[in-house]
């Protein structure tokens, strides 16, 4: 008889075959959809996210979990209906600044918020001030994150803070910044709420700035 | 004799290897090019262009062309008498250069980071112009200028700073045509820049297999001045190319053939060479690392493979660290990896200076590394063994038990054994006398002795200051927004 303690180890070792048929024979044992969400594949990614932060499990161990629990979600998704939303703990909307086309790190972020709970809206490179304004607007995110790799773009991060107090959207979004060149006394000046050095901390940091 | 003590870490056959791949890839699927008029100059000049997804491939005839001809050999200019550096260098060995685009400066007596300022730029091209080690300048990023001409800024104080040949880094094709005309006012006309080169730029493709916009445009502006360039790739093992070493000196081989390509079929005989820069991400926590055990053995194996495959000098960082501040790990990270690299045969060692993964400049780093260098080039030099050397015949005269060191044979030669002023040699007893000082304060000391003592800008001529002046007003007026 299948159990949650195996589904959250399925996703944990990020055995897609496993989590599947184990979801699946769950639901054929009549449990509750969104209990199969909680107590197995978030638990599992709960207990993924602590084994990334002790060192135990690498950044792409990590994002192959995240991968399996998201091949479950599929299988589930379709049965909760409007209920969804009660899973995510938060809501990112993220892009790289205007005049940056780096990818990587941002993806990087991207994929752990996600594998922490999170829901990220990619709005992909090179984005303007205005782009970013249009986005929380229409996603109306807990959190906007900024990327930059250049050191000539940075300041690109100020702009996009400074509009968002001209639209009067400052107060209704936390502002993360990361990327090689952007520092906490840079984060600071330029009035962002939050700054991480790292991947792992940056997943740290947004769930700290839900609170 | 060997000419140089050499470190190959991959064999003929997979140098050989990787480079049919490259053919292959190149010719069969290509790289993204970002900017229409490389693409239709390509296109002009034989390569095969599909406009619709900018993919750019070039046929193995085309290719070998290529190689052929790129020089194997020219030079770097510097001013003041300075020696003209042959690449490369005509005794097997390197020249070295310091770091470029650190947005922070390590406080020499604190070891605290603050941002670099203009001031900072003219600082430490003074420091280097007087450091013997140290060969070609690089800036860092001047955070007190406007972004748009920070560079143009920063290279008009390197010209006023410092006389040693000077590698640019532009910010935008818009600011490398200032900065060329900044080193044509330097160099008196255009002419005598590309005659002797004083200055010479980089390009490079967002990795993976992305020509963009800004490298483009740097490749058909250093064509046009005719100066020389490195052609770089960045790839981040794990991230932007394949975790393993072998995979990430692939894709970095496939740029740099690619752009080495596009600069031969624009300007055929441009003097270029390949600058692979590999970093690998720490996959604990997803940062960059420029000096891991891997990041060291990937550029060793790219350098390896630029020299042999593509019979270009080869540049890389042979300097820098991962760590903070000027401590055991920075001597630690930067010594390994100049002895790895300057032994895989690179012309150039980089990142003279650098900490934090490139991202900040030190001055004690910088002094520190300066003592680094001659000792890396004493070891990469090699034995010469000869009839003098092996002191046959003092040898065959020596009274058993009986001493060297009145021999005229030993004092010819004692001139040749290196001695650096910076790492201890005296007694105990004498370096206890003298306080006790560890390696990072004796370099503090000679940094502020330098200072003091040498640390001066260059003469330069009125009406060339004026000009420069003039060059720096109008890229500001025109580009700061």
């Amino acid at each position: 008889m299948a159990s949650y303690e195996e589904l959250q180890q399925g996703v944990i070792t990020a055995d897609e075959g496993k989590v599947e048929d184990l979801v699946r024979q769950l639901l054929a044992a009549g449990n509750n959809p969104l209990d199969i969400i909680a107590r197995g594949l978030t638990a599992g990614m709960a207990i993924v996210g602590q084994k990334m932060k002790t060192g135990e499990m690498f950044i792409p161990e990590v994002l192959a979990s995240a991968h399996v629990m998201a091949k479950g979600m599929d299988i589930l998704k379709p049965l909760v209906g409007d209920k969804l939303s009660s899973i995510y703990i938060g809501k990112v909307v993220f892009g790289t600044v205007q005049g940056d086309i780096h990818n990587i790190g941002k993806k990087i972020v991207s994929m752990l918020l996600e594998s922490g709970g999170f829901v990220v809206i990619d709005i992909g490179v090179d984005v303007p001030a205005a782009k970013f304004i249009e986005a929380v607007k229409r996603e109306q995110p807990d959190i906007l994150a900024l990327s930059a790799l250049l050191t000539t773009t940075i300041p690109r991060m100020k702009e996009v803070i400074q509009a968002l107090s001209s639209a009067n959207l400052r107060d209704r979004v936390r502002v993360m910044v990361g990327g090689a060149p952007v520092t906490q006394s840079f984060a600071d000046s330029i009035g962002a709420d939050g700054y991480a050095p790292d991947a792992v901390l940056a997943l740290e940091r947004a769930k700290q700035l839900l609170d | 004799m060997t000419d140089r003590l050499r470190v190959r870490p991959l064999t003929g056959e997979e140098v050989a290897d990787i480079y049919e791949r490259c053919v292959t890839f190149l010719s069969t699927k290509g790289v993204r090019v970002d900017h229409q008029r490389c693409l239709e100059m390509m296109h002009k000049a034989g390569a095969q262009v599909d406009f619709t997804t900018n993919q750019l491939r070039f046929p193995r005839d085309i290719i070998e062309a290529a190689i052929r001809a790129a020089p194997r050999s020219y030079i770097f200019a510097a001013r003041g008498g300075r020696p003209d550096m042959v690449l490369p260098h005509p005794k097997g060995l390197f020249y070295s250069r310091t770091g470029t685009g650190g947005r922070s400066y390590i406080e020499p007596a604190t070891n605290t980071y603050r941002d670099v300022s203009l001031a900072d730029v003219a600082e430490v091209a003074q420091l280097i112009d007087v450091l013997d080690g140290l060969d070609i300048c690089a800036y860092p990023t001047p955070r007190d200028m406007p972004e748009a001409t920070a560079d143009i800024h920063a290279l008009k104080v390197l010209f006023e700073n410092t006389a040693k040949h000077i590698m640019l880094q532009n910010y935008s094709g818009e600011s490398l045509e200032y900065q060329l005309e900044l080193a044509v006012v330097m160099a008196g006309s255009k002419e005598a820049l590309a005659r002797r080169p004083i200055v010479h730029t980089l390009t490079g493709c967002l990795t993976p297999l992305v020509l963009q916009d800004v490298f483009a445009e740097t490749i058909i502006k250093t064509c046009e001045y005719g100066v020389p360039m490195g052609l770089s790739s960045l790839p981040s093992a794990g991230g932007t190319s394949p975790v393993t070493i072998a995979g990430t000196v692939f894709i970095a081989a496939i740029e740099i053939l690619t752009t080495l390509v596009i600069t031969q079929l624009i300007k055929p005989g441009l003097p270029v060479y390949g600058f692979p820069i590999t970093f690998a991400i720490d996959m604990m926590t997803g940062r960059n690392r420029q000096s891991s055990a891997e990041s060291i053995l990937m550029a060793a194996s790219a350098i390896q493979f630029v020299k042999e495959a593509l019979k270009l000098p080869a540049h890389t960082y042979g300097f820098g660290t991962d760590g903070y501040i000027p401590d055991a790990q920075a001597a630690i990270e930067a010594t390994l990896r100049g002895a790895m690299i300057s032994s895989a045969g690179a012309d150039i060692l980089g990142g003279a200076g650098q900490l934090n993964v490139a991202t900040a400049i030190s001055p004690i780093q910088l002094v520190i590394d300066d003592t680094i260098a001659p000792v890396l080039r004493r070891i990469t030099g090699g034995v010469k063994v000869d009839e003098d050397t092996l002191a046959v015949k003092d040898i065959w005269d020596t009274v058993p038990g009986s001493h060297f060191l009145e021999r005229t044979h030993t004092l010819k030669h004692c001139r040749e054994v290196l001695r650096t002023d910076l790492l201890s040699t005296q007694s105990r007893e004498v370096w206890t006398a003298e306080g006790s000082k560890d390696l990072f304060t004796r370099a503090r000391e000679k940094y502020q002795e330098l200072k003091k003592t040498k640390m001066r800008p260059q003469p330069v001529p009125d009406e060339v200051r004026r000009e420069m002046e003039k060059i720096v007003k109008h890229a500001d007026a025109h580009m700061v927004k």
